[in-house]
C-alpha cells in the first residue's frame, strides 16, 4: 500500500483545503519551526483513527483558528481530513475523518457530524465501508502495522524501548510460535513415559533398589534444577524491573545526579552560613556588661575616684602623723622636765626631800626666810623659788600612785583618733581597680573590632545566601528544563535508592550469569548422567521398551524447544542482516558498526545494539548515527512485511534527521531517495537555509536540485503566511506549495 | 573609749534601694528586659537587649554618668527587691550563655564616691554615720541613672524603636559620653 493523497482541511494552521499527492519511493515535505510540520503528521494521525474521536478536548484542539474567526455567528465550518491509498493491485481507497463547527451568537462553539468514514469510488457514486475493516481488514494498515509506520521525532525510532515489539513481530513474520503446541505434548509423553519406565522398574528385584534410588536422586535433581531455575526467573524479573527503573531515569540520570550534587552544595552552603551566623558576636547589650564595654567612658571618672582617695587617705595619714607627733612631743616634754628636776636635785639638795618637812617648808614661804641657813628668801628670788621647788618635790613623792594613773589615761586616748578603715579599703579599691581593673583604654578598639568583624561575617554570609540563591535558581532552572515530565525533585530525593538500582543491576547480572553458565548447566549434567545410570538399571524387557519411549520423547522436546529458540535466534539475526544493508546504505563515507539484535538472558529483552567488528558494543554512539540504526532496523522489518505480508507499507517520519549534522542529512536522503524501494513521507526541515537578509528560510535549491537529479520525487514547502501576528493563533495558516524538479 | 566600725562599701553591697521612676517601668525597663524572670531562649526572648531589669538600670546609670545628666528622681518611685550584691550574678536559668561581671558593682561604687561629697574621714573618726553615707551614694546612683532613663525617653519620643537596633544601646552609650 502506499498514501497516494492527503487533504487537509481547517486542520489546526492547515486553512483552507491542502492538498499533498504522493508516490512510492521518498517524498519530502520541508517546512521550518512552526511552519505545521507537526500538524502534518497530527493530521495523519487524526485521519487514521491514532487519537480518541469521542474526545471533545481533542476534537476542539484540531479546529484551525482562522476559520473560527472567519465564521460568523452561526455559520457553520468544517474540518476534514482525506486520505487516499492504494493497495498492491493498484486500487484505490479512500479513509475521511471530519466533524462540523458551528459558532454560537456568543462566540462559543458546538460540535457536530463528527464522522470517520471508509469507502471506495465506484463508477457512479461510493460505497461504504467501515474504517476498520478497510484498514484491518483488507490489511491496508492495521494497527499493529502502524506501529512500525508512524514515527513522530527521533525518539520514537528505537521501537524496542516497548518489549512486546519482539513478541508482536514474532506473531506478525515468525512461525516459531506454532512449534509451541508440540513441545507441550512431547513434555507430557516424555514425563509419562517416564513414570511408566519407573512402574517397569519397581517390579524388578535385582536392580530395583538402584533404580528406585537412582529416581530418587533425579526427584532431587529436577526438584534443584526447578528451584534454580525458578530463581533465575525470579531474578530475570528483578533484572528487568531494576533495568526498567533505570531506563525510566535514564534520560534524566545526569540531570538527576547533577541536581543531586547540587543540593549537595547547598546543604554545604547553609552548613558555612550556620557556621558563620554562631561566628557573629552581635548581641551588643550583653557585651555591654559581660564585656563590660559600659566602662567606655570611665576612664576620667577613674581617675577622679583614685584621686579623691588619694588625698583622703593622704589626710588621713597626715592627722594620724601628726597626732602620734604631738605625743611624742608631749613625752619628751614631760621627760625633760623629769630630767631637769633630777640634775635639779642633785646639785642643791643635800637634804633628803623630807627635811625640812612639808609644815616647814611652808613656813619658810610664809615668812620668807630660810629657816635651815637663816638667809632671807624674798618672794620671787632664787631662794623662795627653791624653797617652793622642795615643797613640790616633797608633795610629788607624797603622792606618786596618783601621777601614774594619770599619765596611762592620756596616752590611751592618744591611739583611737580613726576608728574606722573606710578610707583605707577605697584607697586599696582605687588601687586595685585603677592598676588591675578593666583596660578601659582599650574598650573603644574592642568594640571597634567586633563590629569589624561583625561586618566582615555579614558580607561573607550575604555571599553565601547569594550562592544559595543561584543554586537553588539553577536547581529549579534544571527542573523546569527537564522535558521527560520524571518528577526529577522526587527522584533527586530518591537518589541512594537510585544509586542502589546500578549495583543491583551489576550483582543480579552476575548471580545470571552464575545460575545460566554453570550451576544450571552442572544440574543438567548432572541429571544426564543419572539417566544413563539408569539406563544400565533397565534390564526388564518392558522397562527397556519403555525407556526407548520415554528417551524418544525427550530428545524430541528438546529438539523442538532447540528448534524454537533457534528459530528465534534466526528471525533475529535475519533482521539485523538485514538492518545492517540498511545501515551500510545510509550511513555512507561514515563508521557504521554493525548492527547486532539479540535477546538479553539477564531479563529477555530484545535489544538493538551496534558493535565494533571485534563484538565491543559501542556503548554511546552519535545521535544520528543511533538514529540510522534505528531507521536501518525500521526499514528491515518493513522488509519483512512484503515478505510475508506479501503488502508494503509506508513509513512516515516526523523530524527524523534533527540531530544530524548540517550536510549529512542531505547525504541520507539522498541515498534513502537513491537505494530504497519503499514509500517514505518525511517531514523535515532539510534542504532549508536562513536567508540572511530576509531571516527567512528559503530552499537550498542546489542541494535540492541534488537530490532530485537521483530520481525526481515529490517535494512540498510548508511554511507560515508571511504577515502574522505573534500574539495571534487565528492569524497563521500554513501555506502549501508543491515543488517539482 | 570609741569602738571599731565597718567600711561603707560592705554596707553599700547590701541596699535594696535603687530607686527609679515609675513613669519608666513599662516603655524602658520592661520592653528592654525581664522584669519578672524568663529564659534568654524563650519566645520572649525576641527584641529584649537584657536579661534582668536591674541591667537596664546599670546601663542608665552609666549612661547619666558619662552624659553627666544627674536629676533628682520625680512622681512615684520604685525600686529591685534585689542587694547590690547580687548584681551580675549570673547563676539563674535566664542568664544562658551569659559571664558573670560581678566587678561592676566596684566600679559602680567608685563612680558614686568620685560624684558624692561625702566627709568619709568624719565616718571614719566615727563623728558621721556609714548609713548617711550610704544613703548619699544611693542618691547619686539613682539621680544619675534617673538622668540616663530621661536620655533614653527623649530618643524613644523622637525614633520609638530605636533601643530595638542590634547595636542601639552601644552606639547611644557612645554617643553620650561627655565627660
Amino acid at each position: 500500500m502506499i498514501i497516494s493523497k492527503l487533504v487537509i482541511g481547517n486542520f489546526r494552521s492547515y486553512y483552507g483545503e491542502k492538498i499533498f499527492e504522493f508516490k512510492r519511493g521518498l517524498n519530502l515535505i520541508l517546512g521550518s519551526n512552526g511552519d505545521g510540520k507537526t500538524t502534518f503528521y497530527d493530521a495523519l494521525e487524526f485521519v487514521l483513527g491514532e487519537q480518541n474521536i469521542d474526545s471533545n478536548v481533542y476534537l476542539r484542539s484540531c479546529i484551525s483558528a482562522k476559520m473560527l474567526a472567519n465564521l460568523a455567528a452561526g455559520e457553520k465550518g468544517e474540518v476534514k481530513v482525506s486520505l487516499e491509498m492504494q493497495n498492491n493491485a493498484n486500487q484505490k481507497r479512500y479513509v475521511e475523518r471530519s466533524f462540523d463547527v458551528v459558532k454560537g451568537d456568543d462566540g462559543a462553539i458546538s460540535i457536530s457530524n463528527v464522522q470517520h468514514l471508509g469507502y471506495v469510488k465506484l463508477a457512479i457514486g461510493r460505497k461504504s465501508v467501515p474504517v476498520s475493516s478497510l484498514l484491518q481488514g483488507e490489511a491496508l494498515f492495521p494497527a499493529v502495522i502502524k506501529k512500525y509506520s508512524l514515527f513522530k521525532g527521533e525518539r520514537a525510532l528505537n521501537i524496542f524501548e516497548d518489549k512486546t515489539t519482539l513478541q508482536n513481530l514474532i506473531n506478525l513474520f515468525s512461525d516459531i510460535k506454532e512449534m509451541d503446541p508440540y513441545i507441550a505434548f512431547s513434555r507430557f509423553a516424555e514425563k509419562t513415559s517416564e513414570i511408566a519406565v519407573s512402574n517397569a522398574q519397581k517390579k524388578n528385584k535385582q536392580t530395583g533398589v538402584k533404580a528406585a534410588n537412582l529416581m530418587e536422586e533425579r526427584s532431587k535433581l529436577e526438584k534443584k534444577l526447578k528451584d534454580a531455575q525458578a530463581r533465575l526467573e525470579t531474578l530475570q524479573k528483578n533484572y528487568l524491573d531494576t533495568n526498567q527503573k533505570i531506563e525510566s531515569i535514564e534520560s534524566d540520570f545526569d540531570t538527576i545526579e547533577l541536581v543531586h550534587s547540587m543540593q549537595d552544595a547547598l546543604k554545604q552552603v547553609e552548613i558555612d552560613i550556620e557556621t558563620e551566623k554562631s561566628k557573629l558576636r552581635e548581641n551588643y547589650s550583653v557585651s555591654l556588661l559581660d564585656d563590660l564595654w559600659i566602662l567606655e567612658g570611665f576612664q576620667p571618672i577613674l581617675e577622679s575616684f583614685a584621686e579623691k582617695m588619694t588625698v583622703l587617705s593622704e589626710q588621713k595619714q597626715t592627722l594620724i602623723n601628726l597626732d602620734k607627733e604631738a605625743k611624742i612631743r608631749r613625752q619628751a616634754k614631760i621627760e625633760a622636765e623629769q630630767k631637769t628636776i633630777e640634775e635639779f636635785k642633785a646639785k642643791l639638795v643635800q637634804l633628803p626631800w623630807y627635811i625640812p618637812d612639808v609644815k616647814t617648808m611652808q613656813s619658810m614661804l610664809e615668812k620668807e626666810v630660810c629657816l635651815v641657813c637663816g638667809s632671807k628668801a624674798v618672794k620671787g628670788s632664787d631662794a623662795y623659788n627653791h624653797i617652793a621647788s622642795r615643797l613640790q618635790e616633797a608633795l610629788e613623792h607624797l603622792a606618786p600612785k596618783k601621777e601614774i594613773i594619770d599619765n596611762s589615761e592620756e596616752s590611751k586616748e592618744d591611739t583611737i583618733l580613726f576608728i574606722g578603715k573606710s578610707i583605707d579599703y577605697i584607697h586599696q579599691l582605687s588601687i586595685q581597680l585603677y592598676n588591675y581593673g578593666k583596660n578601659i583604654s582599650e574598650i573603644k578598639y574592642e568594640i571597634e573590632n567586633v563590629k569589624l568583624g561583625n561586618e566582615k561575617i555579614q558580607n561573607h554570609i550575604s555571599k553565601k545566601y547569594e550562592q544559595a540563591d543561584s543554586i537553588r535558581t539553577k536547581i529549579a532552572q534544571i527542573l523546569a528544563q527537564s522535558k521527560s515530565g520524571n518528577d526529577i525533585g522526587g527522584m533527586v530525593g530518591n537518589w541512594s535508592n537510585i544509586k542502589h538500582w546500578f549495583s543491583d543491576k551489576e550483582s543480579i547480572s552476575v548471580e545470571i550469569d552464575r545460575l545460566t553458565t554453570k550451576i544450571i548447566p552442572q544440574i543438567k549434567e548432572s541429571i544426564r548422567q543419572n539417566i544413563e545410570e539408569y539406563k544400565k538399571c533397565a534390564v526388564s524387557s518392558a522397562a527397556k521398551e519403555f525407556l526407548k519411549i520415554n528417551n524418544f520423547f525427550r530428545l524430541f522436546s528438546n529438539a523442538l524447544e532447540n528448534a524454537e529458540e533457534r528459530g528465534l535466534e534466526e528471525f533475529m539475526g535475519r533482521l539485523a542482516e538485514s538492518a545492517n544493508k540498511f545501515l551500510s546504505i545510509l550511513n555512507v563515507d561514515d563508521f557504521t558498526g554493525i548492527i547486532r539484535i539479540y535477546r538479553d538472558i539477564r531479563d529477555n529483552a530484545v535489544r538493538v545494539k551496534l558493535i565494533d567488528k571485534s563484538g565491543k558494543i559501542i556503548e554511546n554512539p552519535n545521535t544520528s548515527l543511533y538514529t540510522t540504526m534505528h531507521l536501518s532496523v525500521l526499514f528491515a522489518i518493513s522488509e519483512l512485511t512484503k515478505d510475508n505480508f506479501d503488502n508494503d507499507y509506508p513509513l512516515i517520519l516526523d523530524a527524523p534527521t534533527s540531530s544530524f549534522d548540517e550536510g549529512k542529512d542531505k547525504t541520507f536522503y539522498q541515498v534513502m531517495n537513491e537505494r530504497l524501494n519503499k514509500q517514505c513521507i518525511v517531514v523535515t526541515k532539510s534542504f532549508l537555509v536562513k536567508d540572511e537578509d530576509t531571516e527567512r528560510f528559503i530552499i537550498d535549491e542546489k542541494g535540492l536540485r541534488k537530490l532530485l537529479s537521483v530520481r525526481q520525487i515529490p517535494v512540498y514547502r510548508i511554511e507560515k503566511m508571511i504577515g502574522f501576528d505573534k500574539q495571534d493563533l487565528s492569524s497563521i495558516e500554513t501555506i502549501v506549495t508543491p515543488i517539482y524538479y | 573609749m570609741k569602738n571599731t566600725i565597718d567600711n561603707i562599701y560592705d554596707i553599700w553591697l547590701e541596699c535594696m534601694n535603687s530607686n527609679f521612676e515609675e513613669r519608666f517601668l513599662e516603655p524602658i525597663i520592661k520592653r528592654y528586659s525581664y522584669w519578672h524572670g524568663g529564659t534568654s531562649d524563650s519566645v520572649e526572648s525576641k527584641g529584649r537587649s537584657f536579661n534582668a531589669a536591674y541591667e537596664v538600670y546599670i546601663y542608665a546609670f552609666f549612661l547619666g554618668l558619662y552624659a553627666n545628666e544627674r536629676r533628682p528622681l520625680d512622681g512615684k518611685k520604685r525600686h529591685f527587691s534585689m542587694e547590690m550584691k547580687r548584681w551580675g550574678n549570673v547563676s539563674e536559668d535566664r542568664f544562658k550563655n551569659r559571664k558573670a561581671y560581678p566587678i561592676i558593682q566596684k566600679y559602680v561604687f567608685a563612680a558614686l564616691i568620685a560624684k558624692t561629697e561625702i566627709d568619709l574621714l568624719a565616718i571614719d573618726r566615727g563623728d558621721l554615720s556609714i548609713d548617711s553615707g550610704v544613703n548619699e551614694l544611693m542618691k547619686t546612683l539613682c539621680e544619675y541613672a534617673n538622668g540616663g532613663f530621661y536620655l533614653m525617653a527623649d530618643k524613644m519620643e523622637n525614633v520609638p524603636d530605636y533601643f530595638d537596633g542590634n547595636s542601639a544601646f552601644i552606639d547611644f552609650l557612645h554617643q553620650n559620653i561627655n565627660i
